[in-house]
């Protein structure tokens, strides 16, 4: 499949299959759980739903009850939707080579996109390198997708990355909290945690998915080379031997366990995912962790 | 060390180039590839933890490979160098191998080959194995007399061929001979080297002519062979009986160099036919003559075999076991009897069982008569000698004789008889009683027989190649017929006349130039078939061929209408005592070794040191050791 039809008519299918496993794993799940956290008296009529002992009867709809003589709850706005921003890593480091991260990272994007959307939630998509490149306003709808798609398709890729100066900058534009997913390989000299802290201090939900190429940890060249950084252009003169590979191999190992124990230690969902594997499993992942399904 | 190859200077000017050039390219090496990667701060991590211990041995790295290189330059130069060790003397040598090959060479007392001739052989291909790009070779080979195969050529392979195809020959030594040859042809010329390939056998006692080669010349001696016995045939010969031509006796001569007693077999072999075998015991170092009478055996072809077979005496040489002699073919000649009868006459002539006689009447007598007789003999009539035909005149008369008359003599006495002539053999005259004899006049080519104070009564012509002879008197007018003497006298003329010495052919002696006629007046070369079956052709001049035989064995001379057997035995018997002596000077390198110029050659080892390292550079490069 070509770069350019990556979010094509079979990709469409896949992503209502995600769907579809997604729903029947929310169904497992009580609806309750599905309550916004952000109490509030939401003005905008969103929708109805069936009246159950205990809830409140002053949002009973007794107009649809004159009309039906079944009793429904109005459900504003505010605590219905739930917003999913995608902060995509756009960074130099994420094109390198064939530029896989960068589109494995839109596709999953554009999945998770597709469930949220599908799920009534409103999705946002924040591109960024060093500081945000634009931004996909929080939206709703299922019809959305093709905006979400054209949108993912026309971006274009950053500099350096500067995680810490983007979700700073990202936080402070953003009034309604949500969920704040990340996808990047991480690869910050600045390093993530200032990042992170960022999205936990301003009361967003932080996803963390971690992406990487098998083949940066398996180099093809041998010998006396010139390293350059992809991002800041450093250079660093090295032999390149089998030892040496499999001590950085040993190295970025520790350095995605590092995030990982990050992540779990401030109750972050996150995930390290090559883009070997298919972007399914990754999202069926996510499900299966409890994400995307509430 | 010593440089024969590419001048040092020319190695040396082109190794340094080669070296610069290689280290310009190691300089520019250290451009690197560049990899980009997404983040290089786990790499520098890793590389920082290493750092310390990969500085030193990063630069030895680059530095060696680099020392590879320059190695592989240095072992290239040297190598074009040809290097030699400071002993080795390698400028323009001439080369000279000689290689016996008389009949001594044919022993087989050698461990790991047939012959001392091959065990010879190999060592001058040895040799030959050493020679090198600047040195001259000649191959020679000596018996009785030198033969050069080749003239001096620098490539070894122009002498392997000519050496392949040499062979043992049944001739003697002559080390003088080879001593003056190698004189001349080394004489003058730079780095002379004369190889003897020889057992030394036979070599003379009394001073080595080889001890004293002119100054400069290096002789060196390998020696084949080892001591031991030998017994061998140094004469055969076989002769037909003058009265009986069908019969003959056999001679032969044994000899023995073992230092026991040994017997022998002597097996007689005629046409390829075994007719018998005599034992015969050989003392130590001597000889055993005998003669065998009476073989009565048809044949022309005859062989003697011997086989030594005492147990423990092994004979050293086969070769020499065998020797050959060759019987004429006995013919039976056609007399003409011109007479009006003559009992005596005629019945002493049957005596002889190997004649055909026709009688003619002197009035029926044509010359035309004598086509197809041998001898023609005029009893009692004197016509002029027919043509190329032998005679016999019982006493001539008239002018139409071929002797000149005069006169007569009444009882002649006899008071001189020629008994070397071939008619007196076991004739005696002894009170011959004659009553008449004709007073003949002899003629130049005449040779008086018997004679007597007023003149010859047998004269004997040979002239024109034929035979005449006159008795000057008539049988029937003495008492001749009465006695021994007549027949004897009639079988002497048809042997004189038509058998010639029919009764020997004497073996030729091998190495020697034979001469043999062929009577073939319409000739001019004869076909030679020698022992070993290789046929050729020789001129005729004279109607004598000149034929070198080299080995034993019968050989046939033809012309379209002539043919020629003969046999050729061992010419020289010294050849039987094999015993191997030393040849030249006294020297102490009795070692064989140092005779052999080896060549160490040290540039093929160097060009196997410099692949094995161009196999450690690929093998480090592909193994990113020095990239």
């Amino acid at each position: 499949m070509s770069r350019d039809d990556q979010f094509d008519e079979s990709f469409l299918q896949r992503l209502e299959y995600l769907y579809l496993v997604s729903q029947k794993m929310a169904n497992r799940r009580l609806r309750a759980n599905r309550d916004s956290e952000i109490a509030g008296s939401g003005m905008e009529f969103a929708d109805h739903r069936e009246y159950s002992p205990g809830d409140d009867f002053r949002n009973i709809d007794w107009k649809l009850y004159a009309r039906t003589e079944k009793l429904f709850l109005k459900l504003f706005e505010e605590e219905q939707d739930l917003y999913i921003y995608f902060l995509l890593d756009c960074s130099r480091s994420m094109h390198l080579g064939e530029s896989s991260k960068w589109w494995y990272a839109k596709r999953v994007v554009a999945a998770l996109s597709y469930i949220g959307l599908s799920n009534l939630d409103r999705v946002g998509i924040i591109p960024f390198a060093d500081k945000p490149l634009g931004r996909f306003p929080p939206t709703r709808g299922r019809n959305q997708i093709f905006r979400v798609f054209e949108f993912l398709e026309n971006l274009e890729p950053g500099e350096a990355t500067g995680l810490e100066p983007s979700l700073r900058t990202f936080v402070s534009q953003t009034n309604r909290k949500g969920m704040a997913v990340v996808l990047s390989d991480f690869f910050d000299p600045d390093g993530y945690r200032d990042a992170l802290d960022q999205l936990r201090y301003h009361k967003f939900d932080p996803v963390v998915i971690q992406v990487y190429d098998r083949r940066e940890l398996d180099p093809s060249v041998t010998g006396d080379i010139e390293l350059v950084d992809a991002e800041t252009g450093d250079t660093q003169t090295m032999t390149v031997t089998p030892r040496l590979i499999r001590q950085y191999r040993e190295r970025f190992e520790a350095f995605s366990d590092k995030l990982e124990a990050y992540c779990k230690k401030h109750q972050m969902l996150s995930f390290r995912t090559p883009v070997q594997e298919a972007f399914d499993d990754l999202i069926l992942r996510v499900f299966r962790a409890g994400g995307f399904v509430d | 060390m010593q440089f024969i190859g590419a001048s040092l200077q020319t190695v040396l000017i082109v190794a340094g180039l080669a070296a610069a050039v290689i280290t310009a390219f190691y300089l520019l090496k250290l451009r690197r590839r560049r990899v980009e990667v997404p983040f290089h701060g786990l790499w520098a991590e890793v590389l920082a933890d290493q750092r310390s211990e990969r500085d030193l041995w990063r630069r030895l790295r680059r530095l060696l490979s680099w020392l590879i290189q320059i190695a592989l330059i240095a072992l290239l130069g040297f190598a074009l160098l040809d290097p030699r060790p400071p002993g080795e003397a390698i400028e323009g040598r001439h080369v000279l191998l000689l290689i016996d090959r008389s009949a001594s060479m044919g022993a087989t007392d050698v461990t790991g080959e047939t012959t001392r001739f091959e065990a010879a052989r190999r060592r001058a291909r040895d040799v030959l194995e050493t020679i090198g790009a600047d040195d001259r070779v000649m191959l020679a080979t000596f018996d009785r007399q030198v033969s050069p195969k080749t003239t001096f050529v620098s490539d070894p392979s122009l002498v392997s061929e000519p050496l392949s195809q040499l062979a043992v020959t049944d001739t003697g030594t002559d080390y003088q001979a080879l001593a003056d040859f190698i004189g001349d042809t080394l004489r003058g010329r730079s780095e002379p080297h004369a190889i003897v390939f020889s057992d030394g056998a036979g070599a003379p006692t009394d001073g080595d002519p080889l001890a004293s080669l002119p100054d400069g010349i290096s002789l060196h001696h390998f020696d084949v062979g080892a001591d031991g016995g030998n017994a061998a045939i140094t004469a055969f010969n076989a002769r037909r009986y003058p009265s009986n031509k069908l019969d003959y006796e056999l001679y032969a001569e044994v000899r023995s160099t073992f230092e026991q007693p040994v017997e022998v077999d002597l097996q007689l072999i005629a046409d390829g036919r075994e007719v018998d075998t005599k034992r015969l015991e050989l003392p130590p170092g001597g000889e055993v003559r005998r003669f065998f009478p009476s073989q009565a055996v048809s044949g022309t072809r005859l062989e003697a075999h011997l086989e030594v077979v005492t147990a423990d005496a092994i004979d050293g040489s086969p070769r020499d076991n065998r020797a050959f002699a060759v019987l004429p073919e006995v013919e039976s000649p056609q007399i003409l009897l011109v007479t009006d009868g003559n009992l005596y006459l005629e019945g002493a002539l049957l005596l002889n069982p190997n004649t055909d006689i026709e009688t003619v009447a002197p009035d029926d007598w044509r010359p035309e008569l004598a086509d197809g007789a041998d001898i023609v003999i005029f009893d009692g009539t004197s016509p002029p000698a027919p043509e190329s035909v032998d005679a016999l005149y019982l006493a001539p008369t008239g002018d139409t004789s071929p002797w000149t008359i005069r006169g007569e003599t009444e009882a002649p006495v006899i008071d001189s008889i020629d008994r070397n002539h071939p008619l007196m053999r076991w004739v005696h005259f002894r009170d011959l009683n004659i009553g008449v004899a004709s007073r003949i006049i002899p003629g130049p080519a005449d040779r008086a027989v018997v004679s007597g104070p007023a003149g010859p009564l047998l004269v004997a012509r040979e002239r024109d190649n034929r035979q005449l002879a006159a008795l000057a008197f008539d049988p029937a007018a003495s008492d001749l017929p009465l006695r021994v003497a007549f027949p004897m006298l009639m079988f002497n003329v048809v042997d004189w006349m038509a058998l010639g010495d029919a009764r020997y052919e004497a073996p030729r002696e091998t190495g020697e130039t034979w001469s043999v006629r062929l009577d073939d007046p319409t000739a001019s070369e004869a076909s030679v078939s020698p022992p070993d079956g290789d046929d050729y052709t020789t001129p005729l001049t004279d109607r004598i061929a000149y034929v070198r035989g080299l080995d034993t064995g019968f050989y046939s001379l033809a012309t379209p209408n002539v043919q020629h057997d003969l046999a050729a035995n061992l010419g020289d018997v010294r050849e039987v005592d094999i015993t191997p002596h030393k040849l030249g000077p006294d020297v102490s390198d009795d070692d064989d070794t140092s005779v052999l110029f080896e060549r160490r050659k040290y540039w093929q080892w160097a060009l196997i040191l410099a692949g094995l390292l161009m196999a450690l550079e690929w093998w480090s490069y592909h193994r990113r050791w020095t990239v």
